[in-house]
């Protein structure tokens, strides 16, 4: 039994123990308060001292080794030779020099003292010698006093004149020997700069304080009520390194930051870190800056690829972009695969409909074909930018209907007499099109090098495997001899071709059925009801997004408009059916073993559902119409950042790129030349040129539009050139197409190639260039010595001079083609502008080889060889001599 | 030495007069104070029993100062408009010396004394004191749990971020449909109350929650609710006092 | 005095020994394909230049059944050692419209003389991706270029001219090289003891590789066989 506790009177109970516990509590609490403040929120000191830390030791290893390559011997020699010349100082010779010197400077005081002193007197004279002639006093007296007084000045300049060569004379010799030791003084620091700018960047390094950078951009957007606010990024704390080169391949968070030329244009000190990469810019925790812990801060860190989202924020109107790949690869997808036509999105409101019109198709394919190919695009053609609708029979016989109804009525006719295609060869025919360019954008069966070029999973024009069981023959005749006679909008070349190349070439393509069999289906076409439901169908998928359909010409976006769809919250998202992966599971998008599907509740995990299956959050009650696309992971990933993108907090307009008139023309061009898909043959802005890898030589194949074309050819003539090409090179058998251009499309492409290579946009007149006829006769002497007319035929080609035009273009061209200043960098160095060009260079160190002309030298040798080709072309066109 | 520091004049101008530990003395240094008056001079024995009560009253009040003290350090950095509003709790996160300390220590002195007026309610509840004499205190405790519960109300709107807006967007949503004074309330629109003139429109400065409400909820967070609160404190403290001190068990009185 | 005069000899020997020689043969099995004549008709100096129809030299098998311009190189086995380049040149010569030699092996930043000893314009392209390309003319006779190399690889050389003229340039980090001569035979001289690999590369045939052992005595040999078929 325990014993009874002793009755304490309540008064005078002792609770000192519980208060000094509860004191030694409290005061803990504040101690941890206070360090919790101090160290582990601030967990940025640390870090700045790690950076310090690791930039000493870089510092300190360049530093050593300067050290370990400083020649010690020359160091003390040098040295040696520096205290002899102080030594010398000590010498008689100088010593007298400078002793005499002094006694000059004293004499020199002295008489410039007395000189000064004279014109006093002088000044005084000649006073009284006025007031004398005013007061009628004794004038001749006075001024022979003043003259006097001008006899001494005279004297006293004599003298100091005197003086003063005499310390020249001896500076002479002072001066000889006090340059000697600082001349061996600068030697000697010379050997240390290296040392000493080590030494000075560590010292500097040892001194950095520890403290919060931050780059404030005031007036940078608009709050949600309309308030005007700046943005302050404090990332530099710890990421201290981010400008340094030494910490290229220093762990994170001291990396120095990649691609330095970009960062030139985009300075973190002036644009902040957080407008290309979002996240929390004043947090000074890692969790908090980047969003990964404040799960309310709506713009956590870009990461991967989805950085190139924000370029859009500012530059929304461009297509190609020179540091961001994924974003240009991105909105090429977007421009191809033709979004807009069903969904509003920034940027490219004015984008034209990526598909053919369907007004006239009973002329060119039959009715079950056009029944199969609108339930599944992708049976027929794998690669075909049209997606799957997923359409019902019934609803494709409908629409099959009504196309073929709007289409009845056509205007179009064959011009030539059916059969006018037959007789043609297809093994010519077959070599033909691999080889006068057709391949470039139409794949046939296993021929794959365009294609995996391209690196996407859509083509930009049909396959050809199977168009011997979708068209007629003759419609491929006519089509491809001529194809704006069917589709005057077509973007479809034409490639110039001989009735008996068409021939050939048809019969070719003749050949390429599609080998396997269908079960008949009966299509109903002429049940009026089907043509209405048909009708109704086009008008509730969308159709008209992509193709020209009579009638639908004023029909609005079938879709939501995603120009602000990157703000959508997920919470907002429709999942449908499918099953959720946890936020800490790696993967987003999963198929399951039992056919359900289960993706991230997250507005990347829905995207990235949608795009792969964007039929994948249908349920019973609420169908989906967008059609099923087929794109692989990245191109999925990469309109996923597209996306992104898509919001309406963009900076103030100060803060955007100036997308002035002339970015508009130039981009203008840039979106004209993808749409013709120049890009498929000739190698623009560091994309395209897909079919330059089957040529070995790079010379074989289509010409690299480089930044450099602009400053090439003369606008006159790339505007004929354009309208209809002609040949340059002719040991090409790839051939430029006529592409129908028009005057307005032309002066885009144009103004486009001018503004790529920095050029005015302006059309100059070359006809009045003049030729300086002192370079006339040196110029047609050096074409001789340096015997460029060995592979530049310059004049009419004789049928015996064959192999020589196989080389080169003909120099008769020039002076209506080239400009004047190109042809001057052209010769001084043809592998700067065009790498791997077949030209040679002539000019080795500023000197040519053939001295007796201008003593080889390299600029007058230039202009000389010019204004002899320049004159063969004007020979020509005036068909003298 | 000490006394020697007592005979000088700036000691004697400090204190007034010394100190004789006498029982008048005792009892003067409380009754003379003007923080301590409100104290009694004397306690019966059972008012030590820290168990009976656990001092809840007394800790909500303590958490009330301490949420005054640190309310006003948080004034100095707090704007309360829409355009620096939550800027300002940012930066007071972010920038300010011990700013997150303030800050934590204020929301959670604020949900540590709901709780603990909770407590202390249950407690009075459960120990029968508000039977008489003490309805009146008990009324007067309710009118303050009410006011303590509206000083979280208007501070949680303060960081001005989607909680907040959100949060006091349905709280006073229900405020239309008060009687009377509701635009969506039994006889409120007979009464001529229009969405721009009820009750809720007096909330919150306009139809729905914007700048005008920031401060408006500010200003009361700040001023006129504490100061209502200090007022009601005041009664409710002096009442206990009135109505025989603090409670205790009733075999306990006896001694 | 004999005795010192044999022990300085033997000291002689010895030293050598310390460097060994790796030589060997490259066979050549099947039927030769026939070489194609190079048509020199485009430009008439080259084509007066020879009396004799010239052949192409992409497959060139000796009488003895061996293959010529055969590189063959020490591919693995220095250890990184790092090798100077020594200062004479290589000349590589254009004479009568052809390369000569048609496959050579120079070392990195030695030099390279390239020599046009023919009264035409010649270009030199080298066809280089790792070296910086370059497309240099040559337009008189007696002209001379320099050129070094700063990274390991193997090229081709082309006129554009004359688009038959073809050449091979093999840039090494070391002098441990050798190129078939016309009986097929090469040797690499100066290798300390120790096991290699081997590399041979011919333009057509491709490379094959082998170990080879060189032994206290200096000496190994290492031979390979190409196929026709």
């Amino acid at each position: 039994m325990p014993e009874e506790k002793p009755n304490i009177p309540v008064e005078q109970k002792d609770y000192s123990k519980l208060y000094l516990i509860f004191s030694a509590i409290l005061f803990l609490g504040t101690a941890w308060a206070v360090w919790d403040e101090v160290k582990v929120r601030r967990p940025w000191k640390d870090y700045q001292e790690g950076y310090q830390q690791l930039l000493v030791e870089h510092l300190d290893s360049l530093r050593a080794a300067a050290e370990s390559e400083l020649d010690s011997a020359t160091v003390v020699d040098l040295n040696a030779q520096r205290d002899k010349a102080v030594a010398d100082l000590q010498s008689e010779e100088y010593q007298e020099a400078v002793s005499q010197k002094n006694v000059l400077l004293k004499d020199l005081d002295l008489a410039t003292r007395e000189w000064r002193f004279a014109r006093s007197r002088s000044d005084a004279a000649y006073y009284s010698y006025q007031k004398a002639m005013l007061e009628g006093g004794d004038a001749a007296s006075a001024k022979a006093e003043v003259q006097k007084h001008e006899d001494d000045i005279a004297d006293y300049a004599k003298e100091i004149e005197s003086l003063n060569a005499k310390i020249a004379e001896l500076d002479v010799t002072i001066n000889k020997y006090n340059d000697q030791v600082e001349k061996l003084n600068a030697e000697i620091t010379g050997m240390f700069a290296t040392i000493n700018a080590h030494t000075l960047k560590l010292e500097r390094t040892r001194e950095m304080p520890i403290a919060i950078r931050q780059v404030m951009l005031n007036d940078y957007e608009f709050t949600p009520f309309q308030e005007i606010k700046a943005r302050i990024d404090r990332c530099q704390t710890c990421h201290a390194g981010w400008a340094e080169p030494l910490m290229a391949d220093a762990p994170q968070p001291y990396t120095q930051h990649p691609l330095p030329e970009l960062l030139s244009k985009h300075n973190p000190e002036s644009f902040g870190c957080t407008p290309c990469h979002r996240g929390q810019g004043p947090a000074l925790t890692a969790g908090f800056a980047h969003g990964d812990d404040d799960h309310y801060w709506e713009t956590p860190i870009l990461r991967g690829i989805d950085v190139y989202a924000t370029c859009n924020s500012c530059h929304v109107n461009e297509t190609v972009l020179k540091y961001a790949a994924p974003f240009t690869k991105a909105k090429q997808i977007i421009l191809d695969s033709g979004c807009n036509g069903c969904h509003n999105i920034k940027g490219f409101e004015e984008a034209p409909k990526i598909g053919p019109p369907l007004n006239s198709l009973p002329k060119k394919v039959q009715a079950d074909w056009l029944f199969r190919w609108v339930r599944n695009p992708k049976d027929y053609n794998e690669h075909t930018r049209m997606p799957n609708f997923k359409l019902s029979n019934e609803e494709a016989e409908a629409i099959t209907a009504f196309l073929m109804d709007v289409g009845k009525d056509a205007e179009f006719q064959f011009t030539r007499s059916r059969g006018s295609y037959a007789g043609g060869s297809s093994a010519r025919g077959k070599l033909l099109f691999e080889s006068v360019g057709c391949q470039a954008c139409h794949t046939v069966g296993d021929e794959q090098t365009v294609r995996t070029n391209r690196a996407l999973t859509f083509d930009i024009a049909p396959e050809l495997t199977r168009v011997g069981s979708k068209v007629s023959a003759d419609w491929m005749f006519d089509w491809i001899k001529n194809p704006r006679h069917y589709n005057p909008e077509t973007r479809m070349p034409s490639l110039r071709l001989t009735d008996d190349e068409a021939r050939n070439i048809v019969a070719y393509l003749n050949t390429l059925k599609d080998t396997r069999t269908f079960e008949r289906t009966a299509l109903d076409l002429n049940n009026p009801d089907k043509i209405k439901f048909g009708d109704k169908l086009v008008r509730d998928y969308g159709c008209f997004g992509c193709h020209a359909i009579k009638g639908t010409e004023n029909e609005g976006k079938v879709s939501v408009d995603l120009s602000d769809f990157g703000r959508k919250k997920y919470e907002q998202m429709d999942f449908g059916n499918t099953h959720e992966l946890s936020h800490d599971d790696t993967t987003e998008y999963q198929e399951n073993s039992d056919g359900t599907v289960s993706v991230k509740h997250s507005w990347a995990g829905w995207v990235y559902g949608k795009l792969k299956n964007p039929r994948l959050y249908e349920t019973e009650r609420i169908p989906q119409r967008m059609p099923v696309f087929t794109f692989n992971d990245e191109e999925i990933r990469l309109i996923r950042m597209f996306l992104t993108s898509m919001t309406k907090d963009v900076p103030v307009a100060n803060y955007q790129h100036n997308f002035n008139k002339r970015q508009q023309e130039i981009e203008a061009g840039r979106r004209l030349t993808q749409y013709y898909n120049c890009i498929q043959c000739h190698e623009m802005e560091g994309r395209g040129g897909y079919i330059l890898t089957k040529y070995e030589e790079e010379a074989m194949g289509p010409p690299k539009i480089f930044e450099s074309q602009g400053a090439k050819v003369q606008e006159p003539w790339l505007h004929e050139f354009l309208q209809g090409p002609t040949t340059i090179r002719p040991w090409l058998d790839i051939r430029m197409p006529t592409f129908n251009l028009t005057d307005a499309e032309i002066s885009t492409i144009t103004k486009y190639f001018l503004g790529t290579s920095k050029q005015e946009l302006m059309i100059r007149d070359y006809a009045a260039t003049p030729i300086d006829s002192k370079y006339l006769a040196p110029g047609r002497q050096l074409f001789d010595a340096y015997q460029c007319a060995k592979c530049h035929p310059a004049g009419r080609v004789s049928s015996d001079e064959v192999s020589a035009s196989d080389l080169a273009p003909n120099l008769t061209m020039a002076a209506s083609r080239l400009k004047p200043e190109w042809i001057l960098s052209w010769l001084h160095d043809p592998q700067a502008l065009q790498p791997g060009t077949r030209m040679p260079a002539y000019f080795y160190e500023g000197k040519g080889p053939d001295e007796s002309v201008f003593d080889g030298v390299e600029t007058e040798q230039i202009k000389a060889l010019r204004a002899h080709v320049w004159s063969l072309g004007r020979q020509r066109s005036t068909a003298s001599k | 030495m000490f006394d020697q520091l007592k005979k000088t004049e700036v000691y004697k101008s400090i204190f007034r007069h010394s100190y004789q530990d006498t029982q008048r003395n005792r009892a003067l240094q409380i009754v003379d104070n003007v923080f301590l008056h409100l104290h009694p001079v004397r306690v019966p024995r059972h008012a030590t029993n820290l168990s009976y009560t656990w001092g809840m009253g007394g800790i909500t009040f303590l958490l009330f100062l301490i949420l005054t003290i640190t309310g006003v350090i948080l004034m100095f950095y707090y704007r309360p408009t829409a355009q620096y509003a939550y800027e300002d709790m940012k930066y007071l996160m972010n920038d300010v010396p011990f700013g997150p300390l303030i800050r934590n220590m204020h929301r959670w002195a604020a949900h540590a004394m709901v709780l603990t007026v909770m407590l202390h309610m249950f407690r009075v509840f459960l120990t029968g004191s508000y039977k008489p004499p003490r309805q009146f205190n008990w009324v007067v405790g309710v009118l303050l749990l009410v006011l303590t519960l509206l000083l979280s109300f208007s501070g949680y709107l303060l960081p001005w971020d989607q909680l907040s807006i959100w949060a006091v967007t349905v709280g006073t949503n229900m405020a239309r449909a008060t009687p009377l004074l509701g635009h969506e309330g039994p006889l409120g629109p007979e009464l001529g109350m229009r969405i721009d003139n009820d009750v809720r429109f007096v909330l919150l400065g306009g139809t729905e929650v914007g700048p005008p409400t920031l401060l408006r909820f500010y200003v009361g967070h700040c001023i006129f609710l504490p100061l209502i609160a200090v007022i009601f404190m005041a009664v409710h403290f002096w009442r206990v006092r009135k109505d025989g001190g603090i409670s205790g068990p009733e075999a306990a009185k006896k001694i | 005095m004999k005795r010192i005069l044999c022990s300085i000899a033997m000291l002689g020997i010895s030293f050598c020994a310390l460097a060994g020689d790796v030589t060997g043969k490259v066979s050549f099995d099947g039927k030769a394909p026939a070489a194609a004549r190079l048509r020199m008709d485009a430009d008439k100096i080259c084509a007066r230049a020879h009396k004799a129809p010239v052949m192409g030299e992409d497959v060139v098998v000796n009488k003895n059944g061996t293959l010529k311009n055969v590189l063959i190189y020490v591919k693995d086995g220095l250890g990184g050692k790092k090798f100077d380049a020594p200062k004479d040149k290589v000349v590589f010569d254009q004479e009568g419209c052809v390369y000569d030699p048609h496959v050579l092996g120079i070392m990195v930043g030695q030099t390279l003389e390239v020599l046009n000893s023919d009264p035409t314009l010649h270009n030199v392209h080298s066809l280089s991706k790792a070296n910086t390309q370059f497309n240099q003319a040559m337009p008189m006779k007696g002209m001379k270029l320099t050129k070094t190399f700063d990274k390991v690889e193997t090229f081709k050389v082309k006129c554009e001219v004359h688009p038959w003229m073809g050449a091979y340039i093999g840039v090494f980090n070391h002098p441990y090289y050798a190129v078939t001569d016309d009986n097929g035979n090469f040797t690499i001289k100066g290798l300390s003891a120790g096991t290699y690999t081997l590399e041979a590369w011919h333009e057509k045939y491709g490379t094959q590789t082998m170990k080879v052992t060189v032994d206290a005595s200096g000496k190994a040999t290492a031979d390979f066989k190409y196929s026709g078929k």
